[in-house]
């Protein structure tokens, strides 16, 4: 049995089950904590903000403000309320873009993303200013975000995983995935300090999920 | 779209019949059963949302299986049978592009698939599923889900009442996106106050007790156990006959499919009726229907 479904190059079956067991600790160790109901509504606005974001955008290509919604929920919540808001953003705004085997991949890359976004912006490391935050978003969208979809698309697409498929897939998603970098730069520029000014005014007023 | 027999069953039926079909799908390579869950899942989404919608999907989907089915050929030089030499002297075999149309015929069923998922596996039915597993994370997605077109609706009502104390409509491109930007600056402060005062007024009414419903009321009656043992009975067939092998295809050097033989037979049986199930149902439920106005 072991061969059958091993041996038989199930790169997709296999790297998606992957991508979900990678994606259970975070999901089971945010349940445990049994979350207040204040830090979930908070949450859920985020999310909101980025799916209705991503639904205003939708006739631009590729111009999606996900990605910044996600790396200023990191950087104002905390790693896990990032991976947790950027992979509910993925997951339901799939529902309106539609699901496909390419779901679990975007809702690791946003998760994964906010997750960093959380520790390398935690207090006494990087400053939460604008051109950190651009930096780090470019970077993080381009090279994480851009690499995980296109090997996601290479097991997706291709039967077989080669250097050479892999590399191909790169090349023709780049330009693709430069314009999705330079969205998240250019939402992080424009929305970033504001909208963390905002998110510092409820902690502080409502003294909630101080990361 | 009009919801049919299958959508009107438990939601853990459907999600079982989903995860199941993509599973069986994403394991075998053998084209005979690829090619019977391509052509299942292209013949349910047409029966559901209509033909002239599977054309729309397929406008998308064949382009890239086609792409999918050319490019093993390309990277892939493994196989016995040489179709062609390539300017830099790789052979293209006829083993790699069989390999290729049968990846490209699983990508386009597990595509079809998730179209026709798509209707049948509406968000709260999967709020309803996961709720107990997974109570924070349904709260999260039913919450997000419901404040998507509350803040649209805010933002309109925001950028009105801005228009009537400024007295003038805004004028020019960047004095509109001015407007615009801060109607949106005000919303989001508004949904984060807002927010918390739902979160006070809900732990004030018992958030996080035990014993939470579901706002759909499904319940798992007889038509839904008959299902889920027939469900169950089929893919079972299947998936032992998969896991003893009588699926089994090997692309390289030769094409080398599973003897054909009984076992066989009778695993591709099974996965054919398991498939079109949700067919099967819909046609069961017509015709009893017609039975009953008969009848009167």
């Amino acid at each position: 049995m072991g061969s059958l479904v091993w041996d038989n190059r199930k790169y997709y079956l296999v790297s998606m089950l992957v991508i979900v067991l990678a994606m259970l600790p975070f999901a089971l160790k945010f349940e445990r904590r049994r979350p207040q109901a204040r830090e979930l509504v908070i949450l859920a606005v985020m999310t909101a903000i980025g799916v209705a974001g991503r639904a205003a955008f939708a006739m631009v290509p590729q111009f999606k403000p996900m990605v910044a919604v996600v790396v200023i929920t990191g950087v104002a919540f905390g790693g896990e309320a990032g991976f947790v808001t950027g992979a509910a953003i993925a997951f339901l705004s799939n529902f309106l873009f539609g699901q496909g085997p390419w779901t679990p991949w975007q809702m690791f890359g946003f998760g994964v993303i906010g997750f960093l976004a959380g520790l390398l912006f935690a207090p006494g490391r990087l400053p939460a200013k604008r051109l950190p935050l651009c930096v780090f978003g470019g970077l993080a969208t381009l090279v994480i975000y851009g690499l995980l979809l296109d090997a996601a698309s290479v097991l997706m697409f291709s039967g077989a995983v080669t250097w050479a498929a892999l590399l191909t897939s790169c090349a023709s998603g780049f330009v693709f995935n430069v314009i999705h970098a330079a969205a998240t730069v250019v939402f992080l520029a424009l929305a970033g300090e504001p909208l963390l000014r905002k998110l510092d005014r409820i902690k502080t007023k409502y003294g909630i999920l101080e990361a | 779209m009009r919801e049919d027999a299958f959508c009107a069953l438990h939601g853990a039926l459907s999600f079982g019949f989903y995860a199941a079909v993509l599973l069986i799908t994403m394991l075998v390579m053998h084209p005979a059963f690829l090619l019977v869950s391509l052509l299942s899942a292209a013949a349910y989404l047409a029966a559901l949302c209509g033909g002239r919608y599977l054309l729309r999907q397929l406008c998308w989907v064949l382009p890239l299986m086609a792409l999918t089915a050319l490019l093993n050929p390309l990277f892939n030089h493994r196989g016995m049978t040489v179709l062609f030499y390539l300017r830099n002297g790789n052979a293209v075999t006829w083993e790699a592009l069989a390999y290729g149309l049968a990846a490209a015929a699983m990508l386009g069923a597990v595509l079809l698939w998730f179209a026709s998922c798509n209707r049948v596996l509406t968000s709260d039915k999967l709020m309803a599923l996961f709720g107990r597993a997974l109570p924070a994370f349904s709260l999260l997605f039913s919450m997000a889900l419901r404040f998507v077109p509350r803040f649209s609706r805010q933002v309109r009502q925001v950028a009105a009442a801005q228009r009537a104390l400024g007295g003038e409509p805004p004028r020019g491109l960047s004095a509109r996106v001015r407007s615009g930007v801060r109607a949106l600056s005000v919303t989001v402060t508004w949904a984060l106050e807002n927010a918390v005062v739902t979160a006070d007024s809900m732990k004030s009414r018992g958030y996080g007790l035990p014993g939470r419903t579901a706002f759909a009321r499904q319940r798992f009656d007889g038509r839904d156990r008959r299902f889920a043992a027939l469900l169950l009975a089929l893919a079972l067939g299947a998936l032992a006959g998969l896991l003893t092998g009588q699926a089994a295809m090997t692309y390289y050097p030769v094409l080398a499919p599973a003897p054909w033989n009984a076992p066989g037979a009778l695993t591709l049986a099974c996965f054919v009726l398991f498939c079109n199930l949700p067919l099967l149902l819909n046609r069961k439920e017509a015709l009893t229907w017609r039975r009953l106005r008969s009848n009167i």
